[in-house]
């Protein structure tokens, strides 16, 4: 993987696992995964991006042919009992980088998967073990949640620290974001999930749609009033050089990162950052308590 | 618009006759009223008079209106002055693919072979609107296409006695005039849709989509920052939660009384929503400006 200079500001105490997260499709998970993670990859972190979703569109969105994809690739990872997390994970050409690929056959072991009694608890027991096991492995893992409440998105929220949740200001985004809550209540309860909210990220915002600004403004008050600072503080704006970039191989913060949809992707990851530096403070609350005792 | 050079006292329409009764003085016009009859005055005048007017020219022997319908006239040009003065509407007039502006400043045009056309112009508008941050989303459809509402359709209701005239709708004359007072930010422009009696689009969409985003349970995703109790008391959320498609359908019969006059049915609307969410500043709010409507004599049933 080419190395870049570790920046000691964006030093983590730990190793956290970030999910991202919604029911509904396209709302930006994949994107803001992969751009997020480019985003702290050229800051200096080594994030290392987990493609859970069959269609494999991070995988595509960082350059990753099929082939190769389905050489290393996450079914392979989690059906191997003794399989190294470094022989799975395929370099990028964003230095700092790596990327566990998805490929077509992840979608024929999440039938496997889901029948098995610990299936839910296996990418955690995986990765908290491979991770152990490196020493210097990433300071971040990203996981790209596919669009359904499904062994994989459960996988990831048990295996996750932290989660984003992105939605767009449509109401079907909202309830689909509703539903994901009570995905993680009952992952909570039921396999330990301890995975904390980092923040709700809008995406695809248009502020000249009265739509958008409304639903948005609506959202804000009803997460801050009820919740408190949840709400990651800038929308991400729909982008042309997103799409652009998508059908290049390459994220956004990489292609053309003067454009503006790449400098919401930087400021998002500072956020993340002094977010996940907050909840070492404790800032984020924190309940590891009697649910899953 | 369609240029007439006959004296319009031998031929009095309607539109006039009707502006002439119900406006007595200046001060006395309405927003929507001082929109009328300044189309009322671009159907009757020729760029000529509109001219003269504006600059207290005599007219001429040509145009000898009769006393009432000088007044309406009068009323007319005081109410496009003012819109001249307010900057709030540009008034250009076009002839031959080419536009001259009239301002007060220097409202002489040439005026050679075909007679001009008067139009005033959507796109000062905008441009009046762009530092106040609203956007053509917010803005009432009427205010941005050509006005085909017509003086004479606003006063039949009022006037059913009358003889119905026909008017053309003005799709020559795209007409945008706003009230002075809606020229501000922020509140000042809230009360000035209030005021004129609309909601603007955002409102609108806010009292839409507020019961919606209201019963979404968001609290499973704050299980690992604040806790767990989703799963105990959902049941008990689930079942009290007002339903979002009676709140919908109470705001819209509402806000439809409302808009006819009809205040006293809006207000059992409005009490009714009140009822099934007492904590909801939004019904509460439209409770109290109804309340208030109806002690100001607009009961209208």
């Amino acid at each position: 993987m080419p190395s870049v200079p570790k920046d000691g500001a964006a030093e983590l105490g730990g190793q956290y696992i970030i999910a991202f997260a919604n029911e509904k499709g396209g709302v930006g998970k994949t994107t803001s995964c992969v751009n997020v993670g480019a985003a702290l990859a050229q800051r200096g972190l080594r994030v290392l991006c987990i493609d859970l979703d069959p269609q494999a569109n991070l995988t595509a969105a960082l350059g990753i042919p099929p082939v190769e994809a389905e050489a290393h690739g996450l079914h392979r990872f989690l059906s191997r009992t003794e399989m190294p997390l470094a022989e799975a994970v395929a370099t990028t050409d964003v230095g700092n980088l790596e990327l566990l690929p998805a490929c077509p056959s992840l979608a024929e072991y999440e039938g496997t998967l889901a029948r098995e009694p610990e299936g839910t608890g296996r990418l955690r027991a995986k990765l908290r073990r491979r991770l152990s096991q490196a020493g210097t492995g990433p300071d971040l893992v990203l996981l790209d949640c596919p669009p359904s409440l499904g062994v994989l998105t459960a996988n990831a929220l048990v295996a996750a620290t932290h989660m984003i949740v992105p939605v767009t200001p449509r109401l079907y985004s909202l309830k689909s974001m509703a539903q994901l809550g009570t995905l993680v209540a009952s992952l909570h309860w039921e396999a330990g999930a301890t995975v904390k909210l980092l923040g709700i990220l809008v995406t695809l915002f248009d502020e000249n749609v009265g739509l958008d600004t409304t639903l948005y403004r609506l959202l804000k008050e009803k997460i801050e009033g009820e919740f408190g600072d949840f709400m990651f503080p800038k929308p991400i704006a729909s982008s042309v050089a997103i799409s652009e970039a998508e059908a290049g191989g390459r994220p956004v913060v990489v292609r053309a990162p003067k454009t503006s949809a790449a400098l919401a992707y930087v400021a998002l990851g500072e956020e993340v950052l002094a977010r996940l530096r907050q909840d070492e403070a404790g800032a984020l609350g924190s309940f590891v308590g009697t649910a899953a005792a | 618009m369609r240029v007439d050079h006959t004296p319009t006292s031998s031929a009095p329409t309607a539109t006039m006759e009707v502006a002439t009764a119900e406006i007595s003085t200046p001060e006395a016009l309405t927003p929507i009223r001082r929109r009328g009859l300044a189309r009322a005055a671009l159907q009757q005048l020729t760029v000529r008079q509109l001219l003269c007017w504006l600059t207290d020219q005599d007219p001429g022997p040509s145009h000898i209106p009769s006393p009432a319908q000088r007044e309406a006239e009068s009323h007319a040009v005081l109410a496009i002055r003012e819109l001249l003065q307010s900057g709030w509407c540009e008034v250009w007039a076009w002839q031959d693919n080419r536009c001259h502006p009239i301002s007060l400043d220097a409202p002489v045009i040439q005026v050679a072979g075909r007679e001009p056309e008067i139009r005033l112009d959507v796109r000062s508008l905008e441009d009046a609107v762009r530092p106040t941050k609203r956007r053509r989303s917010d803005l009432r459809a009427s205010e941005l296409g050509p006005l085909h509402v017509t003086v004479a359709e606003e006063s039949a209701a009022v006037h059913e006695s009358r003889p119905q005239v026909e008017l053309m709708p003005l799709a020559q004359v795209e007409a945008v005039v706003r009230d002075p007072a809606v020229r501000a930010t922020g509140g000042a422009v809230k009360d000035g849709a209030e005021s004129l009696g609309y909601l603007r689009k955002t409102d609108w969409l806010r009292a839409q989509f507020l019961p919606e985003i209201e019963v979404l349970d968001f609290r499973g995703l704050f299980v690992g920052n604040k806790g767990l109790w989703i799963l105990d008391d959902r049941k008990q959320h689930t079942s009290g939660a007002v339903n979002p498609k009676q709140i919908a359908y109470l705001l819209l019969r509402g806000n439809g009384y409302r808009r006819g006059g009809n205040h006293v049915k809006a207000l059992m609307c409005y009490q009714e929503l009140t009822e099934l969410d007492p904590s909801n500043a939004d019904f509460r709010y439209l409770l109290e400006t109804t309340y208030q409507a109806i002690a100001a004599g607009g009961s209208g049933a």
